[in-house]
């Protein structure tokens, strides 16, 4: 074993700990510069480079755990946070992410979970990038700004009214937020997307997000405050039900957390220099080819399918960084 | 509508318990052994005993360690993003 190679005791293989590093850093800088979590990659890649899929799930959640604690520090600085909406989806999403590790390990059991987990990413990754390619098409398109926000512009998103209506007791006045919604839509709603965290290995942001400002009518920054303290709980746990059944490496995960902190900052921090939507379509690109990795790990091109996703993963990191760069020589000069 | 929402709420009572009982049951067939002979260093070891003679408290200690690794990195950033004279509380997003 040379001096790049991590024997992880517990899966029992040999990990090239350079790799995770690079992982990390390319999912801390996409998540600090497009705002989205990096589970959506971590867990393929990890797959893809040899981890087995239950081991890429867990590692992932305790990973995401952590780096959700960096994140929720600086959101409840700035008053983001709101504890009970948290605590309350959090309490929906353990119950979820147990679920979601169950029917993994059923999988795995079975010897399934590769391959069904595999698939859904393969879906779900080709989905999301088309979806921030279509994004990009429409914002790059020339059409009036004001005739396409004249449509989609209400005060109020219309459905979180009509679910804030809905009177199942117990009622919560969630103080931060401003409004008041019932225990049964947080649990629910926390539940739904805790199955899926605990299944794919993800955080939920992206989907807890859009859920606390479109379903609860939460505004946008506590939103985003709220659903990290959510990821920090239910990553948490799910680090802790995945570690019982035996799939996790700690030591793999704090690597992977080491690279996340120093890509989030560089990638947070060239939010300020980068203009435009260009760079939203690299990103759309690269889950595409995420896709096809996934897809070629499936086809036991495991070699290509880790060369795909780790080479665009790193261009698109390296564009960001360069971006940084450029912009703190062209301030100073 | 108020039966309904009735109804909603029975459903919700019965089917919440059970849903948390469903993950209850089945034993997980693939047990792994973690060969600590193979542990380079004194940490690995540490953490390959630990899950193969506790798993309680080897789960335990990955979620504190990587909760101390959170707020330790949590502090180091920030510090460091200061001393370079960045305060994310007050950077403007251009896109």
């Amino acid at each position: 074993m040379d001096f790049f190679h991590l024997y992880l005791p517990i899966a029992g293989i040999e990990f090239n700990w350079l790799v995770l590093l690079a992982i990390g850093f390319c999912v801390g800088v996409m998540g600090g510069f497009f705002g989205m979590g990096g589970g959506w990659i971590v867990t393929p890649a990890l797959n893809i480079f040899g981890f087995p899929m239950p081991f890429a799930i867990g590692t992932d959640l305790l990973h995401i755990y952590a780096k959700s604690i960096v994140a929720v520090k600086k959101h409840a600085k700035l008053g983001n946070v709101d504890i009970p909406l948290g605590v309350l989806v959090a309490i929906g999403m353990m119950i979820g992410v147990e679920i979601g590790a169950r029917i993994v390990m059923f999988l795995a059991a079975k010897g399934l979970a590769g391959p069904v987990i595999r698939y859904v990413y393969m879906i779900l990754l080709a989905l999301l990038g088309l979806y921030i390619l279509y994004d990009y098409y429409r914002a790059t398109r020339k059409v009036p700004a004001a005739a396409s926000s004249s449509k989609k512009s209400p005060s109020k998103p219309g459905l979180a009214a009509k679910i804030q209506h809905i009177n199942i007791p117990p009622m919560i006045y969630l103080k931060a937020s401003g409004v008041r919604v019932s225990l049964w839509t947080l649990l629910i709603i926390g539940i739904l997307i805790g199955i899926m965290a605990g299944f794919m290995g993800v955080g939920g942001g992206f989907a807890l997000v859009p859920a606390f400002i479109y379903l609860v009518g939460v505004p946008t920054a506590v939103a985003v405050g709220s659903s990290l303290l959510c990821c920090i709980i239910s990553g948490a746990y799910g680090g802790f039900t995945y570690s019982m059944k035996g799939r996790i490496e700690l030591v793999a995960a704090i690597i992977l957390l080491l690279g996340a902190c120093i890509g989030a900052q560089i990638g947070a921090s060239a939010v300020k220099y980068v203009r435009g939507y260009g760079i939203r379509f690299l990103y759309g690109i690269m889950l595409l080819l995420a896709a096809i990795s996934v897809l070629l790990k499936q086809l036991k091109m495991a070699h290509i399918a880790g060369i795909v996703v780790l080479s665009s993963a790193l261009a698109i990191s390296g564009i960001i960084t360069l971006y940084l760069v450029k912009g703190i020589i062209s301030e100073k000069g | 509508m108020r039966r309904l929402k009735r109804l909603f709420v029975f459903f919700m009572w019965m089917v919440c318990p059970a849903t948390v009982l469903a993950g209850e049951g089945g034993k997980e067939p693939l047990h792994h052994v973690a060969d600590v002979s193979k542990a380079t260093n004194f940490f690995t070891r540490w953490l390959a005993e630990t899950y193969n003679n506790n798993r309680l408290l080897h789960s335990i200690a990955c979620v504190i360690i990587m909760g101390i690794m959170g707020i330790i990195l949590a502090y180091i950033t920030d510090w460091i993003m200061a001393v370079l004279g960045y305060k994310a509380e007050k950077m403007e997003h251009r896109e």
